[in-house]
């Protein structure tokens, strides 16, 4: 391999995942300098939870590429290796996605926000997010266009939210899993700061009612997706609007809507509309010859799960 | 027909869209202005070339490769073309390299990527026949800092 010219050994190891990575740089010193280069830790995914492999990534990878680190992606996880990637301050990560964040406590969760060019935040399964962390978050981060936060835990109200909206008015994707406080003050605030919102995901948001999601459909004219599954305070007076260019809509398990599909779902008010989710939602009357109806007159373009 | 004449001397006549898969050639060929010309190719031995016609014969009518081609999956005949001895994989990543054959030189690293996957160090070592020149000060702190498994 060493004999190979460094360009293409380079281009052999991009190919490589970071485990396999990280164990060819502990061949040989030779090795090691090829493997640390820094075109091959733009980014960082690793899938599994490896412990031999963490280590060797936080005490012999991170100091060296810290700088260059652009994405990070972990699976599975430990936590007390995280309190130590953060140390390496990993300035000009622009994109973190955490599967298994449960075990992230106060100190780790403000640590992310030092990373101040980050663009894309996931956070999955994160119970210990408070509007403090938030609020904290949105004097740091400025630039972010993509927030999932998912499953979080009951303690964050809307003002961690409209804090964290309004410092990003460029955001294009949100996702607030299991935020059961919010209400619609949120996502009215959300609708005038965040206009170029292109998917919004709301699942378990339980207790939002129709006005917030009414302004969100009203005044962010790029919304593609929108997901209120189990938004269970929602009724009918969400759909007084004209028009929106929705492509995807999940009203799944929102049990208080009760108006007849075919009233609201037609082409003039959904041109765009490819897929709709009304399962679970008793109060609907769907009969299987109503929603053929519907579905004729999109020009079988339409998916509709009931 | 081009006429192509390897390190070693050893001549191969192949038609044109067969040879212009490398893009070093074809940009000769431009140059030249003349397709009936010989190419010189002093980095490839014969062996090699003539395994390199092989695959851009069986590839002639592929669209040409653009720069942003994202990685697509190995067909079988590609797989089967590349599994090599060690030795003549490298040689042939270094002609593709040269002669600026992208597919083929992709196909050949991704190949070489395959075979690290999976492998401990000491298997690596093995492989590739890498010498551990590490000082045994750094082996061991290492080992200790990583608690590293083989």
């Amino acid at each position: 391999m060493n004999y190979l010219p460094l360009d293409i050994q380079l281009h052999i190891l991009s190919f490589l995942p970071k485990p396999s990575l990280i164990r060819l740089m502990l061949t040989s010193e030779k090795m090691r300098k090829v493997c640390l280069d820094n075109f091959l830790w733009k980014e960082i995914s690793l899938h599994y939870k490896e412990d031999d492999i963490v280590k060797v990534l936080i005490n012999e990878v991170l100091p060296v590429v810290n700088s260059n680190v652009e994405e990070v992606y972990f699976g599975s996880f430990i936590m007390g290796d995280l309190k130590t990637i953060f140390h390496y301050q990993l300035m000009n990560l622009k994109s973190l996605i955490l599967c298994n964040a449960a075990s992230m406590g106060r100190q780790e969760l403000e640590q992310i926000c030092f990373l101040k060019k980050l663009i894309t935040l996931v956070l999955i399964d994160c119970p210990n997010i408070t509007d403090r962390f938030l609020e904290l978050m949105s004097k740091n981060l400025k630039h972010l266009e993509v927030i999932k936060i998912i499953t979080c835990s009951s303690h964050v109200s809307d003002n961690g939210i409209i804090a964290l909206c309004t410092s990003n008015a460029n955001l294009k994707e949100l996702a607030l899993r299991g935020f059961r406080r919010l209400t619609s003050k949120c996502f009215e605030r959300i609708s005038s700061t965040c206009q170029g919102l292109r998917k919004l995901s709301c699942e378990g948001c339980f207790k939002a009612e129709w006005e917030g999601f009414l302004s969100i459909l009203i005044n962010c004219p790029n919304l593609e997706e929108l997901d209120l599954s189990y938004c269970l305070e929602i009724d009918d007076r969400l759909f007084h609007f004209e028009r929106c260019n929705l492509r995807i809509l999940s009203l799944r398990g929102c049990g208080k809507l009760s108006i007849p599909l075919g009233d609201v779902i037609c082409p003039t008010r959904f041109p765009l509309l490819s897929y709709l989710n009304v399962s679970e939602c008793p109060l609907m009357h769907l009969s299987e010859s109503s929603l053929k109806i519907i579905i004729e007159l999109f020009g079988n373009k339409l998916c509709i799960v009931s | 027909m081009v006429r192509l004449c390897s390190s070693d001397n050893k001549e191969f006549v192949v038609d044109n869209d067969i040879a212009e898969r490398s893009i070093l050639i074809k940009n000769m060929l431009g140059d030249l202005g003349d397709s009936e010309a010989t190419i010189p190719l002093p980095k490839v031995s014969g062996a090699i070339l003539s395994k390199i016609i092989e695959y851009m014969t069986y590839h002639r009518n592929d669209p040409p490769a653009s720069d942003d081609d994202t990685v697509t999956d190995i067909t079988a005949w590609d797989s089967e073309f590349i599994k090599l001895d060690q030795g003549t994989l490298f040689e042939i990543i270094l002609a593709a390299n040269y002669m600026d054959i992208k597919s083929l030189l992709d196909l050949g690293c991704k190949h070489v990527a395959d075979m690290i996957k999976g492998k401990s160090v000491e298997e690596l070592r093995t492989l590739f026949s890498i010498e551990n020149d590490f000082t045994p000060e750094e082996e061991e702190r290492i080992r200790k800092e990583n608690s590293w498994l083989e």
